[in-house]
């Protein structure tokens, strides 16, 4: 119960660390270090910490089973989908031509055109 | 007349501990530590009577959680308006959508209405879907038919 309230508590802590980086990083594809923070760290971990606390929660009755049972399932929905998403996401964009500035070295880039590395 | 805990004795009427500092004003009736004296019922702020139920104790850090969660939410917003391309809005919506899906489920154990997990389920799912939506479509130009 308190290792759950831990977990919400540095949850909600790593999604507003995110949240102010999601504003301030120059690029798309840094904002997409920010967004991993705040999907795994500000949304997973807080979600099994929801469900270690409401198994102590008895004033909910029986009901609290399903509260935490319905956030461990969350969270594990969570954890596998947010990353696919933004991995397709960073794939449509690169394809796309979003910028990249400012830029130190591309791979990618210079794969997809042909120049030997 | 029921038996008295000696124990309760000597930490509460023998010993009551009052804080040095002058009584709530009523201005400082939304502290923690006016809250907690609230629900003293001997006046006595030993930490025997200021247990709090885990109902309450739930109830405080749901209280305590929620503005960082709107601040962090007010702060996706900012992104999801200022983004210079439709990528970065995207992202931002994500990231959105999964923060809406965690306070959802903070709601359902502070409302005892647990039907709010089918819904944040739900919205977690659309989260993904709008992800692949919007890849395909900077990918191919295309709106999937």
């Amino acid at each position: 119960m308190y290792i759950g309230m831990a977990l919400v508590v540095i949850g909600a802590l790593c999604d507003l660390i995110a949240a102010m980086g999601l504003v301030r990083f120059p690029n798309f594809f840094v904002r997409l270090h920010a967004a991993t923070v705040g999907t795994i760290g500000g949304a997973v971990v807080p979600l099994f910490g929801v469900t270690l606390m409401t198994f102590a929660c008895d004033f909910l009755g029986y009901w609290k089973w399903f509260l935490a049972c319905g956030s461990f399932i969350t969270a594990i929905i969570i954890m596998i989908v947010a990353p696919v998403g933004s991995h397709a996401l960073a794939r449509g964009a690169h394809r796309h031509g979003i910028p990249v500035e400012p830029k130190v070295c591309d791979f990618l880039e210079e794969d997809r055109r042909g120049k030997v590395r | 007349m029921s038996a008295v805990n000696p124990r309760k004795i000597l930490m509460c009427n023998a010993r009551t501990f009052k804080p040095a500092w002058p009584k709530a004003s009523s201005s400082s009736r939304f502290t923690l530590r006016a809250k907690l004296k609230s629900s003293a019922k001997n006046d006595c702020l030993c930490p025997r009577c200021m247990e709090l139920s885990v109902e309450e104790l739930v109830k405080t850090v749901i209280t305590v959680i929620t503005p960082i969660f709107a601040i962090a939410m007010i702060l996706y917003t900012v992104r999801a308006i200022k983004g210079p391309t439709v990528a970065d809005m995207t992202l931002a919506i994500d990231c959105l959508a999964f923060d809406v899906c965690f306070f959802m489920a903070v709601l359902a154990v502070y409302f005892k209405a647990p039907f709010l997990i089918v819904c944040s389920i739900c919205l977690a799912l659309w989260a993904y879907i709008f992800d692949l939506y919007m890849a395909k479509y900077l990918e191919r130009r295309e709106l999937g038919e």
